[in-house]
């Protein structure tokens, strides 16, 4: 069963599998899906797990597929000294009202008006009271 | 048919059924002759002469033990299987008896019912396409006749005493029924793009229209699963063990279908049965790296990133090495659930095997190491469309935060350390000017910033704990954490 598997292997997953061939052709647009597909067989042994095929490259460990998000590499005198001399809001660059969903503005148009009107101080009076 | 009912026999003898469920796979592109053997000249009354024999008659009968039940059930399977290899044969081309073509018997063309050219008046049109249909191979009618399979086998189970190793049939069945139902609603598809005028009514709904046949079809799978999971039977021999099998069709339906929801809910069911379902790991690879990209899948969509990236995970690590498609979709939920739960990235060596992924996040991760707060922008919007499709697009969005801490680690670095008092180990410059932060919002952005909204961003970071310290407003300060201003970035 070992020995048959690999020779059957590359040609039922490059190509496309035999079973189907009109379905890729007629549908190509249900290719684009996120359908998960068949495998070709039911069951691999363990060897034949993506984990096993990375960890034999990486030395047991599939860590070295992930890297860190930053990258120490290019923090240069450069930068820092850049920092100390643009101006905080230079004039040559147009200042945007940024709509971008991450930036929450500080300064928020404060409805209520002061002072308070006598309406609304009538009003805290009386929850006072409460 | 001879042929089909030895098979059968020599599988129920041994009670195999994945050997049982192969007499039922209408694999007809490897094995077309076998087929065009068994459909014969499709002739049904010596069709039903056959099984008759073979079920009732026949010595061999005797060598399996079948109740009465039980060979009227497969008796009925067979026949309707017979008549399902009729039309996909026919759909496929590869009938050769005389009544199939794409012409209808007096002439007239299908695609285009027209007199001397000149299209019919819409009425005439219907009817001829009515006729057409009525003699036309199409998927459509492979559907109908494969789904009349489908609950016949399902009655099986409910009316003819099938016992529980046959549920391999269910699968076979189920699978195709979903393949069947897609390949008739892209034909239907197809053919109203010609005539899409007529369909233009008050009542159409194109939406429900689309996908009439797949929606049909996911209720007879969850009719399936409801089969598998409500058995009450001992475990040992419960149709329990095909619920995962069941499930795994009923996501692919329910996620072409856009109804999540609905895969939510089997979920739920299955979770609420845990205790006397089949643990999933006692199922073979396929299913379960199946289940486990659906399972984790649902999870991303839901914003639980810690679940989904455990799920995923597995289904990545027990992937065939070489199912290359089921790799990328598994890493393209994987990849956005990683930049969120661990900050990290995938490595060139990763993506290597997957152009598309490459073009997808290539950019970004360049973006985020760079701590590139405008290429992030332009890698996202550049990317949007496929994003948006894939659905990681809202996940990828709150990778700008990653970008920022980046940045604003930057900073902190490049202020180097303040003067060791007599011989103790340096310490790191914690005391940094706002103006320095906003400065290089300015330089990553390429956009002019004020620092209250960089106070504000800063905030922001501290609240998520993506840095540590806090922010001097009156001194335009901002004082970070001795140990550990970036928590997890060893600074």
């Amino acid at each position: 069963m070992a020995t048959d598997k690999p020779a059957d292997k590359p040609a039922t997953t490059s190509e496309a599998k035999p079973e189907q061939p009109t379905q890729q052709k007629s549908t190509a647009a249900l290719e684009e899906d996120d359908e998960f597909e068949d495998f070709p067989v039911e069951d691999w042994p363990a060897e034949e797990t993506e984990s096993a095929a990375q960890t034999a490259s990486g030395n047991g460990t599939t860590q070295h597929l992930w890297e860190e998000s930053w990258d120490d590499d290019d923090t240069s005198d450069d930068f820092s000294a850049q920092l100390r001399y643009v101006p905080p809001c230079p004039s040559h660059l147009p200042l945007q009202t940024s709509l971008h969903p991450h930036r929450v503005y500080p300064q928020q148009t404060h409805t209520n008006t002061y002072p308070p009107t006598s309406e609304e101080l009538k009003k805290v009076e009386a929850s006072k009271r409460r | 048919m001879d042929g089909l009912i030895r098979q059968f026999r020599v599988a129920y003898a041994t009670t195999n059924g994945e050997q049982l469920a192969e007499t039922l796979n209408p694999d007809v592109h490897a094995h077309s002759a076998k087929f065009r053997a068994i459909w014969g000249r499709g002739d049904h009354r010596s069709m039903t002469a056959d099984l008759n024999f073979l079920f009732h008659q026949d010595q061999a009968r005797l060598s399996i033990r079948l109740s009465k039940e039980e060979t009227s059930g497969w008796y009925a399977i067979y026949a309707v299987y017979w008549k399902a290899i009729g039309e996909i044969l026919a759909v496929e081309g590869l009938r050769n008896d005389s009544k199939v073509g794409r012409f209808t018997d007096d002439g007239i063309s299908i695609a285009e019912p027209m007199i001397h050219g000149v299209p019919l008046p819409s009425p005439l049109r219907q009817i001829t396409r009515f006729r057409a249909n009525q003699t036309k191979s199409s998927w459509a009618k492979v559907y109908d006749a494969w789904k009349e399979l489908t609950l016949l086998v399902v009655r099986g189970y409910t009316n003819h005493d099938f016992e529980n190793w046959t549920i391999p049939c269910l699968y076979v069945t189920g699978k195709h029924l979903r393949l069947y139902a897609m390949r008739a609603d892209a034909e239907r598809g197809l053919s109203n793009d010609n005539s899409a005028i007529d369909d233009l009514q008050d009542d159409f709904d194109p939406q429900a229209e689309e996908n009439k046949c797949l929606e049909d079809c996911a209720r007879h799978l969850n009719r399936i699963f409801q089969i598998c999971a409500s058995d009450r039977a001992p475990l040992e021999e419960s149709r329990k063990w095909g619920v995962y099998y069941a499930v795994n069709l009923l996501f692919k339906t329910y996620f072409k279908l856009n109804s999540e929801p609905l895969s939510k809910n089997i979920l739920r069911v299955i979770s609420a049965g845990r205790s006397d379902i089949p643990p999933i790991d006692k199922f073979p690879k396929s299913q379960q790296v199946t289940f486990k990209y659906y399972e984790g899948v649902l999870a991303f969509l839901e914003e639980n990133y810690v679940e989904a990236e455990k799920h995923l995970e597995m289904a990545w690590l027990m992937c065939h090495k070489d199912a290359q498609r089921n790799l990328e979709l598994i890493l393209t939920y994987l990849i956005p659930c990683r930049l969120l739960t661990t900050h990290t990235l995938p490595s060139a060596r990763l993506l290597e095997p997957f152009p598309r992924l490459q073009k997808l996040f290539t950019p970004l991760a360049r973006a985020i190491k760079k701590s590139d707060l405008r290429a992030f922008d332009i890698a996202l919007r550049d990317g949007e469309d496929e994003f948006i499709k894939r659905r990681v697009y809202l996940t990828l969005e709150r990778g700008r935060d990653i970008v920022l801490r980046n940045l604003l680690r930057k900073v902190f670095i490049a202020g180097g350390f303040e003067e060791a008092k007599d011989g103790a180990a340096p310490v790191r410059r914690t005391r940094i000017p706002i103006t320095e932060f906003t400065a290089a919002v300015q330089i990553s952005s390429g956009e002019a910033i004020d620092s209250d909204e960089v106070e504000c961003l800063m905030a922001n970071m501290i609240y998520k704990n993506l840095m540590k310290g806090y922010i001097a407003h009156e001194r335009g300060t901002v004082v970070l954490s001795k140990s550990g201003a970036f928590p997890g970035t060893k600074v």
